[in-house]
């Protein structure tokens, strides 16, 4: 169990140093000169000379990608090229957003997600098998922000009061604040489900073929039994695997939601710096946002031993 | 039962039976439906883009203007034929999403039967540098690809391209594995038969219908990454049309023209769909008993 504990943290360590890395040298590969985006075209070779000395740009690559872990590490993510502003309290204003958006994303994906993929597996073959199997293909045809804009459409014609656009913080007004976010989340949950209610449907269809069903069948279990004490709990253990992997694309598609609706998260961050060509802020916004996926990747890997008894006691988990 | 069974991850879990049977074979629906629809969305989008009387940066007088007799969808704000826009974005959107899941499988291919075939060391070594680089989210490092390259169709094709090589490795890895444990493989060892030879003739051919399952996979992702990345402005740059551009621009004006978003809305999603049900008919071939899908 210990062992199966520190692999999993060293490799998320692992995975935060290799995004931290290639951010970092990205970032050192974008033509144009820092400097010259501080001072302004008209500078002095002097004073232009003077900012890259003390951004410690003179200094070799590997060197300033120490410094600059070492200064992120501690919390501290370099100033905004742009306006001189911390990138540290900018990315911590608008993280809560993204997570808050992500968090009630997952919600709604596994409220529909995952019941529906139970379902349709326990009615294999039938119409209802058909009908949720095709509702997710379409889920996962359409991008979240396609969903986006269908919705807001929609919402403006058949609700004109219904806030688009605005986003109040959850601890000014939790009830606006909710009803800002449930639109985007949304958007954001209807493909996800979809994509858990085609894993929780193959999980389910797994575990159902398995010799111990047809042994409890026979001791007498019930077929509601049979369903939620010896089918469910098996096909859990590669849907949360599956689903935890799948975050990634949650993470992804805030960036992108985000923009949809003019939520002020860490995506729109990311993006409106990247057209601004603020690198220290897309270092800092894409590894804050890279981080807080790995350490959710890490919350699903450590709740494995408690649904799949089986890696408390080997310590460890078969690996594809 | 194992948890590998239905991991996206692990992916193909292909039996040696399984492997055997040949992969296309008789009638299958899903299959034929995405092989339809593609053909469809190509050969419509080609004849658009080669006959069709507009062309996609053409403006006209009908501003916004609804479906007509001259132009079938209507106009966009500057004018331009909604039809012909559509299905030029078409093209430059398949042609990103071919180009960049070949490449992907170019290198990720090599990669999979490099570490299934060579087993311990060398398997361990490149499957954690895939795992690792598969746990970074993929919009993210194509973000952080464009934002650092001019924007463009070529950077868009090498930056998803590189992102999708990890899929196409641990895909092709899993048969890669099985089949080195069989007779031929080892008959061909004994026989003097070089590695890359081995590789090339005995344990590709069993590999490569995984390879084709994900490959489908990965350009319905390339489809709605492109998309996504083009909404954001940072994908298919403007004057060449793209979906993603097509519905940004159109959610200004959707209010009065709700067909501006929704068609290239749609036309997208059958793109992505098509590619959809080609991988899942492929792989209903390959593994009846369930359907699973990967990004």
């Amino acid at each position: 169990m210990l062992r199966y504990l520190l692999i999993r943290i060293a490799r998320a360590l692992a995975v935060v140093l290799c995004l931290s890395a290639v951010v970092f040298l990205l970032a050192h590969l974008i033509p144009g000169d820092p400097a010259t985006l501080i001072a302004g075209e008209n500078s002095t070779p002097e004073l232009r000379a003077q900012i890259t000395r003390e951004l410690g740009l003179d200094q070799p690559v590997w060197s300033q990608y120490l410094s600059w872990l070492g200064h992120a590490v501690r919390g501290d993510l370099g100033t905004s090229l742009l306006d001189g502003q911390s990138v540290a309290a900018q990315v911590s204003e608008r993280l809560p957003v993204s997570l808050e958006l992500a968090v009630y994303a997952a919600v709604i994906a596994a409220v529909w997600g995952i019941p529906a993929g139970i379902w349709s597996a326990m009615h294999q073959g039938r119409a209802v098998d058909r009908l949720v199997n095709g509702t997710a293909f379409l889920g996962l045809a359409f991008p979240p922000f396609v969903v986006g804009t269908v919705m807001v459409l929609l919402v403006s014609r058949l609700t004109p009061g219904w806030p688009l656009f605005s986003f109040v913080p959850f601890d000014q007004d939790p009830l606006l604040n909710l009803q800002d976010l449930l639109l985007p989340a949304v958007a954001l949950g209807i493909p996800f489900g979809a994509t858990l209610c085609r894993y929780m449907r193959a999980a389910v269809l797994d575990v159902v073929g398995q010799d111990f069903m047809r042994t409890a069948a026979a001791k007498g279990a019930g077929r509601r039994r049979l369903m939620l004490r010896h089918a469910l709990r098996n096909a859990l253990v590669p849907v949360v695997t599956a689903g935890g992997l799948q975050l990634g694309v949650l993470v992804g598609g805030t960036v992108i939601v985000e923009q949809v609706f003019a939520l002020p998260g860490l995506g729109s961050l990311i993006v409106s710096s990247i057209t601004q060509h603020d690198f220290t802020v897309v270092q800092g916004a894409v590894l804050a946002l890279g981080a807080s996926y790995v350490v959710i990747n890490l919350v699903t890997d450590l709740l494995y031993p408690l649904i799949d008894p089986r890696i408390r006691t080997t310590g460890a988990r078969r690996d594809g | 039962m194992t948890a590998e069974t239905v991991l996206p991850d692990a992916g193909a879990t292909v039996t040696a039976r399984a492997a055997r049977r040949r992969p296309f074979r008789g009638w299958n629906p899903t299959l034929t439906t995405g092989v339809c629809l593609l053909g469809g969305l190509v050969l419509t989008s080609l004849v658009v883009t080669g006959f069709g009387p507009y062309s996609a940066e053409d403006v006209g007088n009908a501003l916004l203007g609804g479906p007509t007799g001259g132009h079938w969808l209507g106009t966009d704000n500057l004018g331009r034929d909604l039809f012909t826009r559509t299905f030029v974005a078409a093209l430059h959107s398949l042609l990103v999403a071919f180009g960049a899941t070949t490449l992907a499988a170019l290198i990720g291919v090599p990669i999979g039967l490099l570490a299934g075939y060579s087993g311990r060391r060398v398997d361990g070594v490149l499957m954690a540098v895939m795992d690792i680089a598969m746990s970074i989210p993929s919009v993210l490092l194509a973000l952080v690809l464009v934002s650092v390259f001019t924007p463009g169709t070529a950077v868009l094709v090498v930056g998803m391209g590189l992102i999708f090589v990890p899929y196409f490795a641990r895909i092709v890895r899993a048969p890669a594995l099985t089949v080195r444990e069989r007779d031929f493989v080892s008959a061909a060892r004994i026989a003097g038969v070089r590695p890359p030879v081995v590789i090339g003739r005995h344990v590709l051919p069993n590999v490569l219908s995984s390879a084709l399952v994900q490959y489908a996979n990965t350009a319905a992702t390339c489809v709605l990454v492109e998309a996504s990345l083009s909404y954001l402005g940072l994908g298919i740059q403007p004057p060449t049309p793209s979906w993603g551009r097509m519905i940004f621009e159109g959610q200004r004006y959707m209010a009065h023209d709700p067909l501006l978003v929704i068609v290239p809305g749609i036309t997208l999603a059958v793109a992505a769909a098509a590619f959809g049900l080609i991988s899942d008919g492929l792989q209903e071939r390959i593994d009846p008993r369930g359907t699973r899908r990967t990004p």
